[in-house]
């Protein structure tokens, strides 16, 4: 199988614009956020009282802990990151979602898939140019978060942020494995929009659940949201290789299968 | 050399029929015309040549190669025009024809688009998404005829180009042709496959019900004869004329306009135009027509779509 460069230039070109959009959304989301650092750090105190008025598991489902108004550092890995990790999930499900069932909805799948180009060679280079777009947003949102507080104070765990922002990129992967499980699966975009979005929006529904209590714990391992710990992240300076074994894994098997469901379809336009 | 080869090829969508058992060979460097009413299972048939579906039993060769799944080797080899054209409207024409090229691996191939963007009457500069339906036809004929394809599968090709422009579509067609390739045409509109074809297939329900030259298909040998008569009025039962032809009809004068070979009602006294399909010998029906009075006449051999109709109409009586 081989990727055929001129069909990965044509999705970029395609996607230009779209990628405009959810790197300025997310970069300027990010910078806005890192922008309240300083005041977040100044009203440390305040605010912690404020945090014990709210239900553990609301402030679990938001990645708010004490350790998010200690410190630059420490704000980022709250709130913040968690939008940089669903903004980015979303997006990878989304573009993964759109890419046969958006070639079968707009009917160019008809002047697509009867190029001399195999099945596997257009679904892997169209992932390919998913993944470039994935990691120019998650990076650039990344490094707007970093930029913004790396500008207005001197870190002390500089490496630990980078690594609690970068964690963002495996939880995207997963989200853009189960959007390529299904894309081969619905006719329409929209469909498969909508259910990437759902997957996400559950996912971090489980999470919250799972504060809930010991009893609901269990719904956790069902979100790719609880692969990562961000302020464990913080604090012990490293990813756990687990976390990213199964991410990885979700986005490889969804992949392939998607991949193989689409060499066996019958393209009905 | 056989460049397409249908061996009881069927395909079903679960248990809806898409086409059943089909046979048929076409030949290299032929243009063969592939004719059915809307439904008959045309275009499931050219899907299954663009291995864009797959055939739930039997089995298809192109250019003597077995097709067995996604082959792109072989699609290279083949020039597409789908009967309804899409393309990212995100895009210019050239810029879609260049992305084409490129895939394709035509090197340089901005002379040949220019060559027949002018022919065709085209502005590449607009984008897609501007094109009319006529427009996105003739970049989708471009676009099929850039890489030089040996074979060419036309899908209902003139379906949204003016006369002018299908006129240009077939000379370009045909000059294709003279230089070796071979057509594919499916079309319902039948003149064009009377008048460019040299082999036909007809299609309905998804079986093929007349394969053979365009000069073999039964009843081209019959005749029309249309006559007006200098006796006013509907003259079948008068003169007996269902002796001569028992579907002979009489089509009155404010109908008759649309009689093939015989001038409108104008200095004709108002008179209607009978119409007799002669199948047997035309000189017994002449002699029985020219018994009575006649003021015009015209005798023409049945249009393909006639013959169609006729051979359509004889099957579904036989399958009742």
């Amino acid at each position: 199988m081989k990727l055929k460069w001129s069909i990965l230039r044509h999705e970029l070109y395609l996607n230009r614009k779209t990628l405009l959009v959810w790197v300025l959304v997310m970069a300027g989301l990010m910078a806005i956020f890192a922008g309240f650092a300083g005041m977040v750090i100044e009203s440390s105190e305040d605010l912690l009282v404020v945090l014990k008025a709210y239900p553990k598991a609301l402030l679990d489902a938001f990645n708010f802990s004490t350790m998010s108004f200690a410190s630059p550092e420490g704000w980022i890995a709250s709130e913040p990151y968690l939008f940089l990790a669903l903004l980015s999930a979303c997006f990878a499900a989304v573009m993964a979602g759109s890419t046969v069932s958006r070639e079968i909805d707009k009917k160019t799948g008809e002047f697509l898939f009867a190029l001399p180009v195999t099945r596997r060679s257009i679904y892997y280079t169209k992932a390919l140019s998913h993944l470039i777009m994935l990691t120019v947003v998650v990076i650039l949102g990344a490094a707007a978060a970093y930029g913004v507080v790396a500008a207005g104070f001197e870190l002390t765990n500089a490496g630990g942020l980078l690594l609690v922002l970068l964690s963002a990129y495996p939880v995207s992967l997963a989200a853009g494995g189960v959007g390529y499980l299904v894309t081969s699966l619905v006719d329409s975009e929209k469909n498969a929009m909508f259910i990437g979005i759902g997957f996400v929006l559950v996912s971090l529904f489980l999470k919250t659940m799972a504060a809930f209590g010991k009893s609901l714990e269990w719904l956790g391992n069902f979100s790719i949201f609880e692969a990562f710990d961000s302020n464990a992240i913080l604090a012990s300076g490293s990813l756990p290789v687990l976390g990213i074994v199964i991410l990885v894994a979700i986005y490889v098997v969804g992949l392939i299968v998607g991949g193989e469901i689409l060499v066996r379809k019958n393209l009905t336009m | 050399m056989s460049v397409i080869q249908l061996n009881q090829l069927t395909k079903y969508y679960g248990a809806v029929k898409g086409v059943e058992n089909l046979n048929l060979t076409v030949e290299q460097g032929e243009i063969f015309g592939f004719i059915g009413p809307n439904g008959a299972g045309k275009s499931t048939t050219i899907r299954m040549l663009m291995q864009l579906i797959f055939p739930t039993a039997g089995s298809f060769s192109i250019f003597g190669t077995k097709i067995t799944g996604d082959m792109p080797e072989i699609r290279r080899r083949i020039g597409f025009l789908p009967c309804e054209v899409n393309y990212y409207y995100g895009l210019s024409g050239r810029q879609m024809l260049e992305y084409s090229a490129a895939v394709h691996g035509v090197r340089n191939p901005g002379k040949m688009i220019e060559s027949y963007a002018e022919r065709l009457d085209l502005n590449l500069e607009k984008s897609v998404k501007s094109y009319s339906q006529g427009n996105r036809k003739k970049l989708a004929i471009i676009q099929s005829l850039l890489h030089d394809p040996e074979l060419l599968i036309l899908d209902e090709p003139t379906s949204g180009l003016d006369p002018l422009m299908q006129t240009r579509f077939f000379e370009i067609v045909k000059e294709k042709n003279n230089q070796g390739m071979t057509v594919f045409l499916s079309s319902h509109v039948l003149s064009e496959v009377e008048k460019h074809c040299d082999r036909v297939g007809f299609i309905r329900d998804g079986g093929l019900i007349h394969l053979s030259d365009i000069g073999d298909v039964p009843g081209r040998e019959s005749v029309f004869i249309e006559v007006r008569f200098s006796e006013e009025g509907n003259l079948i039962e008068k003169y007996g004329f269902k002796s001569i032809d028992p579907q002979v009809i009489y089509e009155k004068p404010d109908e008759a306009h649309g009689a093939h070979g015989i001038n409108g009602t104008n200095g004709t006294n108002g008179n209607g135009v009978h119409i007799f399909h002669a199948r047997g010998s035309l000189h017994n029906v002449l002699h029985k027509i020219s018994e009575h009075p006649i003021s015009d006449i015209s005798v023409r051999k049945p249009t393909l779509e006639e013959v169609f109709m006729d051979l359509y109409e004889k099957k579904k009586e036989v399958a009742q």
